[in-house]
């Protein structure tokens, strides 16, 4: 489903892909634990090219995300390639995103009606279904900022659902929640994954993690140090970077 | 000998409304015009491509380095020289646009710029081109951003178009000093003239402070106290 090969990205002297490689198979849950500044947004942003690589190759259900090879030649993505297949991947961001001029609704159906041409009742009906699939059937004419941040999040997942990805990304969805909040968000991602949605998910929520991935990614310093069942991974971990960040992050 | 004469007052208010006619039309096309053009200048001052970036700052700092007055007189008396020779009202909607062009123009960058970067991303993850990212969700709220900076250039313009005078547009200024300098009653004309720009000017001042009390309030489907 998605394929990354051997991913490098710098910011001008900071290397922060050091060669990533990484296959999803449809349906997979994978989540990317690791201490800040390991990459793991960065690569995340990569696979819906709102970061370009410098080197490196992904493949999103057989399609190239940045480029054809034209009798071997690299042709680039035009823009329009490139918002097509962004718009195969949701994306939700650590801190939601929501359009503030926007109700919850018109932030969902604004995609599907000026990106995909669904007319305006349609992309309502579907979106009133998608708000009640993630609890807010209430609060379709709500503005982002009369919500509280849980709610938030939860309508940029049912945002990011609307174009009907065959994937979806999530960037620390929980980081910016106030504690009580993070359940409910989590909540409407657990469900997603019975539904069968194949996520890739950066998270610091090593319980979450452990309960809803199908394997875990530890990446440290641009790379992937270790990749496992939550079971082993958490259980014995083999990698000593592995281990320390563990300990630090569990014994808190 | 009385400061204020009433008759005289009475006699040429008529004038001076004419006058008031043309500052207000004046005011009210240049703003119009110029905030529809300052936003592609804006957009094309924050181009990547130098070509379209180096001529349109070129123009806003030209603009915005000399004097109206200079900008004025220059499109009235300087440009015949090279054959183009324009009636009074037309040099004055030209120079008095491409002027507040350049202006409104900074504000709105300044406005497109405030508007959070996150708000491009989460528009380009769901497969918006730049275009339609900035018609759609950039722009409205950059306009929101921008709303008070723009009404207090919709006042200061009100009273700038009185610089119209020196290239023979009959707006309230012009009508002041021809009727003032006829009559000899510079203190009745002249104040009648203040009172005239303070009647208008000053429910403008007030109908920007309230649009800015709604800018500033939240998006929010109730109304605030």
């Amino acid at each position: 489903m998605i394929e990354l090969v051997d991913i490098h990205k710098s910011f001008g002297s900071l290397e922060v892909l050091r060669g990533v490689s990484l296959t999803v198979g449809t349906g997979e849950v994978i989540c990317i634990i690791g201490p800040s500044g390991s990459g793991k947004s960065t690569l995340l942003r990569c696979i819906n090219h709102l970061e370009n690589p410098e080197r490196g190759a992904i493949r999103i259900a057989g399609h190239s995300v940045y480029y054809d090879l034209v009798d071997g030649v690299r042709q680039p993505h035009s823009k329009q390639r490139i918002a097509e297949v962004r718009a195969k991947l949701g994306m939700v961001f650590q801190s939601f995103n929501l359009f503030p001029h926007l109700t919850a609704l018109e932030n969902i159906i604004e995609a599907p009606v000026h990106v995909g041409g669904m007319s305006k009742k349609d992309a309502s009906a579907r979106a009133l279904e998608l708000m009640r699939r993630v609890g807010l059937e209430d609060k379709a004419d709500y503005y982002p900022e009369e919500m509280s941040g849980g709610q938030q999040q939860r309508t940029a997942i049912a945002r990011a659902l609307a174009m009907g990805p065959a994937a979806m990304l999530f960037d620390e969805p929980t980081s910016a929640l106030d504690p009580e909040l993070v359940h409910e968000v989590l909540e409407v991602m657990r469900r997603l994954r019975d539904d069968g949605m194949t996520m890739i998910i950066v998270t610091h929520e090593m319980n979450f993690a452990r309960q809803v991935a199908n394997r875990i990614l530890f990446m440290d310093r641009g790379v992937i140090v270790e990749e496992d069942s939550p079971e082993r991974l958490f259980g014995s971990p083999r990698e000593q970077r592995t281990r320390a960040f563990l300990k630090n992050v569990l014994e808190r | 000998m009385d400061l204020l004469n009433l008759d005289v007052a009475r006699q040429y208010l008529g004038v001076l409304l004419q006058g008031l006619l043309i500052t207000v039309g004046l005011t009210l096309s240049v703003i119009t015009m110029s905030c529809a053009l300052a936003i592609p200048v804006a957009l094309a001052r924050m181009s990547p491509n130098r070509l379209i970036r180096t001529p349109v700052s070129a123009y806003v700092e030209l603009i915005r380095a000399t004097p109206l007055l200079l900008q004025l007189v220059y499109i009235y008396y300087v440009l015949p020289s090279f054959g183009i020779r324009l009636p009074g009202m037309a040099a004055a909607v030209i120079g008095l646009t491409l002027n507040y062009t350049a202006y409104l123009s900074e504000v709105y960058r300044g406005g497109i710029k405030a508007v959070n970067q996150g708000q491009w991303q989460a528009a380009a993850a769901l497969g918006m081109t730049d275009t339609l990212a900035f018609r759609r969700i950039i722009l409205p709220q950059a306009i929101r951003i921008v709303i008070p900076s723009l009404g207090n250039y919709f006042i200061s313009l009100f009273k700038d178009t009185a610089l119209c005078s020196v290239v023979g547009v009959q707006e309230l200024m012009f009508k002041g000093q021809i009727v003032s300098a006829r009559s000899f009653q510079y203190f009745t004309i002249y104040t009648l003239t203040g009172i005239l720009y303070l009647a208008v000017g000053y429910p403008s001042a007030l109908l920007v402070r309230w649009l800015e009390s709604i800018s500033s309030r939240g998006y929010s489907r109730r109304k605030r106290r």
